[in-house]
Order: C-alpha cells, then structure tokens, then sequence
C-alpha cells in the first residue's frame, strides 16, 4: 500500500517541476542570447581591432614621413571593407592626420577621440596606435557598422522561439502529467473501493457458509431427532402394549386362571408390529435383506388387481396401463409391498372417490432426463402411480420421503410408508420422482433398469421366491446335535429351548473361543446354529472352520445387523442367514430342511 | 633639464604646423633664408626618423640600448637645430647620439651618416670611404648628381621627399622597410 501513496506524491510534484523547467528554460534562453551578444560584441571589437592594427602599422611610415597622399591612400583601401564606415589617423599629437569617410556616415572627430573602443547607436569605434620599433607614433581610428539590431533580434528571435516552444511542450507535459496523476488516484480509489466490495462479499460468503452449514447441522439434528422420537413412540406404544399384557398374564396366572391365550395373542401382535417398524426402518436405510428375482411389472400387477381393488374401495376406479415388456430385478414381495402402499396412500389423498391409473412403459434414455437428469443413459422400466386426489404443496412433497414425517392424523400413519419405497427402490438400483400439486393429485414414478441376466425367461411359471421357504412336514430323526453359540443370555435361552422342543441334543456356547474348542474336539455336531457378531471368534470364522473339519455339518447364522452380509464362499457351500426378528417357528422350519438335506443330499 | 625638454615640446608641436605651412605654401619657392631653414628643420627631423625602418646587420649593436650613433660629416647645415631635434629622442631603447665629424672615415662606428662634404673631402669620396660597412648615407643633392647617398633628399612639390637606393643599402648588407620604400620617390624606379 506505500507504493502508490510515492506514487501519488511524484504526480503531485509534477507541475511544480514543470513550472521550473521553463523558468529554467527561460532564464538559460536569456544568458544564451545575452552571452551571444556579448560575444558577437568582442568578436566584432577584436575583428576591427585587428582591421586598425593592420592600418596602423601599413600606415607607420607614411605618417612618420609626412606622406599625407599615401596615408590618404592606405585609408581609402579601407573602403574595401563595406561594413567601415569612416577611417582616420592621427598623428602623435592627437590631430587628424588623414580620413576616410563612407557616404553620410559622422566624420570622424578633429581630435583623437579617448574613450575607443566603444559601441553606440549600431556604430563600432576602435582606435589602434601607431607604432613603429616600439616609439609610439600616432593613432588608428576605423568606426563601423554593427550587425543590424533587427538582424540581431531575428537570430536571437529563433533562440526565443525554441525557448518558447520547449517551456510549451514542458507547460503541456505538465498539465497532461496532472490530469493523469488525477485520473490515476480516481482509479486507485476505484480499485481500492473494488477490492473492499470484494473484501465484503468474501465476508458475506464465508458467513452465508457458516450459516448454511449451521442450517444442515440443524436439519439433520431434527432429522435424527424426528426418527429416533418417530421410533420411540411406536416402540412405547408398541412396548406398552407388549407389557399390558403380560402382566395381565402374569396377574391372570397367579390367579391360576387359564383363559389366557387372548393375552398372549395380543402381546405376539404387538411383537408383530414392532418387527415390523424395524423392519421399515431397515428399508429406508437400504438395509434390509433383499432376494431379488427376474420380474416383469406388467404381470405382477395385474396379478395384483384383486388386491388393489379390495384395498382402495369401491368408490376409486382402478385402471392399468400396462406397456411394459421388459424384465427388472428387483424383490418380488417388496415390489408388492409398494404399489398396495402407494395405491393406499393414493386413496387417503382421495376421500370423496377419483381414479387410481398404474402405468408400466418400456424406456429407452439416450441421454440423462429430467426429472431423472442423476440416471445414466440406458434401458429403463418405468412405473407410475398415478391419481387425481388432494396433492401435496412444495413444501409436503420436498419433505414426502423423510421417515415418520406425516400428513396424516395420529394413529393412521407410521410416516414410513414413502421413505421406505424410496429406500427399497435406491437399493434395487433405481431412481425415485414425485410430481405433485395441491388440488392436482399425485403422480408417483419409479425406474428400474432393465434386466437381461439369467432367469429373464417368459417361461409359466414365476421363479419360486426365496422367501418362500417350503414348509416341510418331514421330521428329521431325532437326536441330532446341534451347536448353538450365542453370546446374549437370553435369545440363547430361547433358541436353545425351541431346538430341544424339537427333540434335538443341544451343546450351548456363549462365545467364539469355546465354540472353536468344540468344533475342534471329536464331538459330532450336525448342525451349527451362531450369531454372527461374537467375542473371540465371529460367527464366519466358526463356520469356515466348523466345515473344514466337518464338511457334513449344516451352518445356520443368525444376525440383527443387515450390514452383515455373507460372505460368496459361504453362501456358496448353502449357509443360510437368519436375520432377527426372525420368528421360532421359522428356525425350526429352517433348522429341520438343513438337516434333512444333510440326511439326503441328492434333494437341496 | 626641465627648459630644455619645454623648449623641445615647443619644437616637436612647431614641426606639423610648420610642414602644413610649407606645403600649402603654392607659390613657387622664393628660396629666401626663412625657406631654407624650414627646409633643414624638416631634414633634421626626418634624418633620426629613419632608424626605425632600417635594420642594420646583428653585429652591429653589443647590446640591445646601446646608441644609434646619428653622424654629420663635413660643413653642417644644420646647427642647433638638429641637436634639439635629436635630443632625448629614443628609437626603441636605443637612444640617437649625435657626432659630427670633418671627413668621413672607415670604421668610424657611425649607423647614420648624413654627408654635406667639404673642400677637403668631397661627398664623392666621403661616400667612397664608407661604401660596403652598414651605414645608411644620407645625402642632399640635385636628383640628377650621380655621387648620392643610400637616401637622397630631394624637393617635390614643395615638400621634402627622398630619394632610396635599395641595391646600394643592400650591398652595404642594410635592410629597408618597404613601408619606407613605398614613400620613396625614385625608389621605385630603382626596384
């Protein structure tokens, strides 16, 4: 910043050096034409003085002698010289020997005239004595012209005229120096000005920064706060009701009544509920167990249409639009799960009757669209959910997909429904897009790519679901054992307790360490039953090595973190996974198919 | 001393007034006494006067203020008159000194002499008996005489002039100005 301000203060000094440039220019002008008068003054002095002393020493003899024709003689040469204007010469005495006069010119004086040399009214006067041998003998008087005054005035004229020409330039220079110097400090203060602003804007950037992040931290405090509140009133509801019951059971027990199967039930569902909150939340968190399948959209909703019929009501008309062709890959049971949700929500929005149109198409994006402009190019199966009921303003439709946030009153909705799908479809690799006005209805699309992977056959029959476990009524013989390791006490208690119902010899762990010291020793086990997340070694690493050592043992693990999945080489040797909540009966169900597989290999 | 150098001022104002007097004088000389003596004041004058336009050889001079001795040889007609012209007269810083001396004589150390003759030595010899040292002869005879000095007078128009003979100066080893030959009235013819 010290820069500019030298800077400034040169400018400043700018006219004064103008101003004594051309008093300078002006005072060397006036010495130059004064030194070249003087000059031209001696030079004319020395010029005649050289003149006279030629005269004078031609002139010696004659005057000694008396010779006044050839004194008169040597004068008269002088008229040669046009610029002499009267010659004389006196004699020792100071009389007037001899003269010479031009024309008009003033005659030389009578008597030697003492004060030469001079200059006066143009006119030079120069004496020159005579000598001859070094005796004085008389004296020289030649006057002359001066140069023209005007001559003069003209040549020194030139030498004003350049002065008056530089002290020009150097006035214009100076003035032009000042009006830029001005110019340059507007400029400055410009740029100065230009700097603060940005200055500012930076400040204001940073601060909008801050506050926007600020904003986010706040938003996704009330995001998380609105889950885990969303997840604990269910859960206390849930709760609640869970433990009304069984100390109803309990009171009704020690009562030693046995009408209390009612109670019972009432507690399962409510367990029932709860899994099945959990297992909504998975969903939206795209962590739920998915087995997905070659599916065709177009079949599985018009195998649906009973369905959709019997939950919309008979005042919405239901119509399909299905142009679909093309496979998906995608949870069959989930897929379900999200056209009868969505149709449900569709006809909450519409309470006085409307329409509910699902549409499947076939979609060729040659290039990212909106509102899909995240999709890459490709092969899609569009689905659409469409009615004509209330809509939703901007604000409800921007906040539709955020988990536990509902429009609806208390106790009709879990505000799952949306963020679910939303989650389910994200997982199956697909792109999500509501379109909605107030007043307008609801337009729901989804698009799934295309599937052209194995399985992708129009054959009769559907590909069997995985979940569909068939149940079989075969009893395997009894007294296999099975291993169940499991490090929390009482889900261990009940497994352990089911199996041995089931007629099974039982061998409790509750870590990997001692576990492994089992499966080391020559203990036959038939079945390993193990979580997953164990102390010592985990659920995998017992089952990699429980099979290396028993390649017969059957493995079944149990897990309550979806983030577990297993591993592709156990999978392949026909490990099943278990995912809690899971019900008893299921374990059992699976628990009996692995072990009659193992009895009889040939049926998988 | 101090009337002596009055006198002499007097003398020296007299002479151009004198001259002028003479030379518009336009009648024909009457060659009366008072003519005469104006006529040998001016010689007197003019005879110291032409030391400065003569350059004698080196050997001449021992030193540079010794005396340019002015002789009169023979019957002088001049006087008193030529002692008051020479007197303090200075040629450079060599005073004139003044002799006078009956015959002329070989080695007499004389740089001008002015020769008048006499019954005993005519001009003629007198001329001879100096011929080939460095004196400048000074002679006042009828243009037409053939015994004359280096420098001759002579009057023309009424005025006192010279005659000059440059070949007989420079065989006595004598150097004029020209500025003196130009004022010479047969010098030219001589050249």
């Amino acid at each position: 910043m010290k820069e500019p301000a030298t800077f400034i203060k040169l400018w400043r000094l700018g006219p004064p050096i103008a101003l004594a440039t051309v008093v300078f220019l002006i005072v060397a002008g006036a010495a130059m034409i004064f030194y070249n008068e003087q000059a031209y003054r001696q030079q004319k002095l020395d010029e005649v003085g050289v003149q006279a002393r030629i005269l004078s020493s031609t002139v010696s003899a004659a005057l000694v002698f008396d010779d006044r024709p050839a004194a008169q003689e040597y004068v008269n040469a002088m008229a040669a010289n046009f610029e002499v204007r009267a010659a004389a010469i006196y004699d020792q005495n100071g009389a007037l020997f001899v003269d010479y006069v031009r024309g008009n010119a003033e005659m030389p004086p009578a008597q030697l005239p003492p004060d030469a040399p001079r200059i006066e009214n143009g006119r030079l006067v120069v004496t020159a004595p005579v000598i001859e041998g070094q005796s004085a003998l008389g004296t020289v008087y030649l006057q002359t012209i001066t140069e023209p005054f005007a001559r003069r005035l003209e040549r020194y004229g030139i030498i004003g005229l350049l002065v008056f020409m530089a002290s020009l330039i150097v006035a214009v220079l100076g003035a032009a120096q000042v009006a830029l110097g001005r110019v340059n400090q507007e400029l400055e203060s410009r740029a100065a000005a230009l700097a603060d602003a940005n200055r500012q804007l930076q400040r204001q950037i940073q601060e909008r920064e801050l506050v926007q992040e600020a904003l986010r931290q706040s938003q996704k405090m009330e995001a998380i706060g609105q889950l885990s509140g969303g997840i604990a009133h269910d859960f206390n509801n849930l709760l609640t009701i869970v433990m009304g019951n069984l100390q109803l059971l309990q009171k009704r027990l020690a009562e030693g009544r046995t009408d209390v199967a009612q109670y019972v039930e009432f507690a399962m569902d409510g367990l029932n509920r709860a899994a099945n909150v959990t297992q909504r939340i998975l969903a939206f968190s795209r962590r739920q167990p998915l087995a997905p399948n070659p599916v065709k959209l177009s079949r599985l909703t018009t195998e649906m249409g009973d369905l959709l019929r019997q939950s919309v009501g008979a005042g919405i008309a239901v119509e399909t639009r299905l142009a679909a062709d093309w496979w998906t890959l995608c949870d069959e049971n989930q897929m379900e799960n999200v056209i009868l949700n969505l149709a449900i929500n569709s006809r909450d929005a519409m309470p006085e009757g409307g329409k509910l149109v699902i549409e499947t198409a076939d979609l060729h994006l040659a290039r990212p669209e909106a509102p899909f402009a995240d999709a890459p190019p490709g092969d899609y199966v569009r689905l659409s959910v469409i009615d004509n009921g209330a809509g939703m303003s901007e604000e409800v439709r921007r906040r539709a997909i955020d988990p536990f946030f509902t429009t609806k009153p208390q106790g009709q909705g879990t505000g799952l429904g949306l963020s679910m799908i939303f989650g389910f479809i994200q997982q199956s690799k697909g792109y999500f897009h509501i379109d909605s006005k107030l007043g307008e209805g609801t337009r729901v699309i989804m698009l799934l790519p295309r599937y052209q992977g194995d399985g992708a056959v129009d054959d009769a029959a559907a590909p069997a679901p995985a979940a569909s476990v068939a149940r079989s009524q075969d009893r395997p013989a009894k007294k296999s054992t099975v291993l169940v390791v499991e490090d929390e006490e009482l889900v261990r208690t009940l497994v352990v307790e089911t199996i041995r119902d089931e007629g099974f010899t039982v061998i409790e762990r509750a870590d990997g360490t001692s576990a492994l010291d089992v499966l080391n020793s020559e203990v036959e086990i038939d079945l390993l039953l193990s979580d997953v997340r164990l102390p010592g070694a985990n659920g995998y690493k017992l089952a990699e090595i429980g099979m290396a050592r028993r390649p017969q043992m059957k493995v079944l693990l149990m897990t309550g973190f979806t983030q577990d999945p297993i591993p592709e080489n156990l999978a392949r040797a026909g490990i099943i996974m278990l995912y809690k909540p899971y019900k008893l009966g299921d374990l059992v169900v699976y628990a009996n198919q692995l072990l009659k597989a193992k009895r009889d290999p040939a049926t998988p | 001393m101090l009337s002596t150098s009055a006198g002499l001022k007097a003398l020296r104002a007299a002479v151009p007034v004198l001259i002028a007097v003479f030379l518009f004088a336009r009648a024909p000389p009457p060659a009366s006494a008072q003519d005469t003596a104006l006529e040998f004041a001016v010689k007197a004058t003019y005879l110291y006067k032409f030391a400065p336009f003569v350059e004698w050889p080196p050997q001449t001079f021992r030193s540079a203020t010794d005396a340019i001795t002015l002789c009169v040889v023979g019957d002088d007609p001049f006087g008193a008159m030529l002692d008051q012209a020479v007197a303090g007269q200075h040629v450079g810083d060599r005073p004139i000194a003044l002799r006078r001396m009956p015959m002329a004589v070989r080695g007499a150390s004389c740089q001008i002499m002015f020769i008048a003759g006499s019954r005993a030595q005519p001009v003629a010899d007198a001329l001879a008996a100096v011929r080939g040292t460095p004196v400048l002869t000074v002679t006042d005879r009828s243009p037409e005489s053939r015994a004359k000095g280096i420098v001759n007078f002579v009057i023309q128009d009424n005025r006192v002039r010279f005659e000059i003979d440059n070949q007989a100066a420079a065989q006595d080893r004598l150097v004029i100005s020209s500025k003196l030959l130009s004022l010479a009235v047969l010098g030219r013819a001589n050249e």
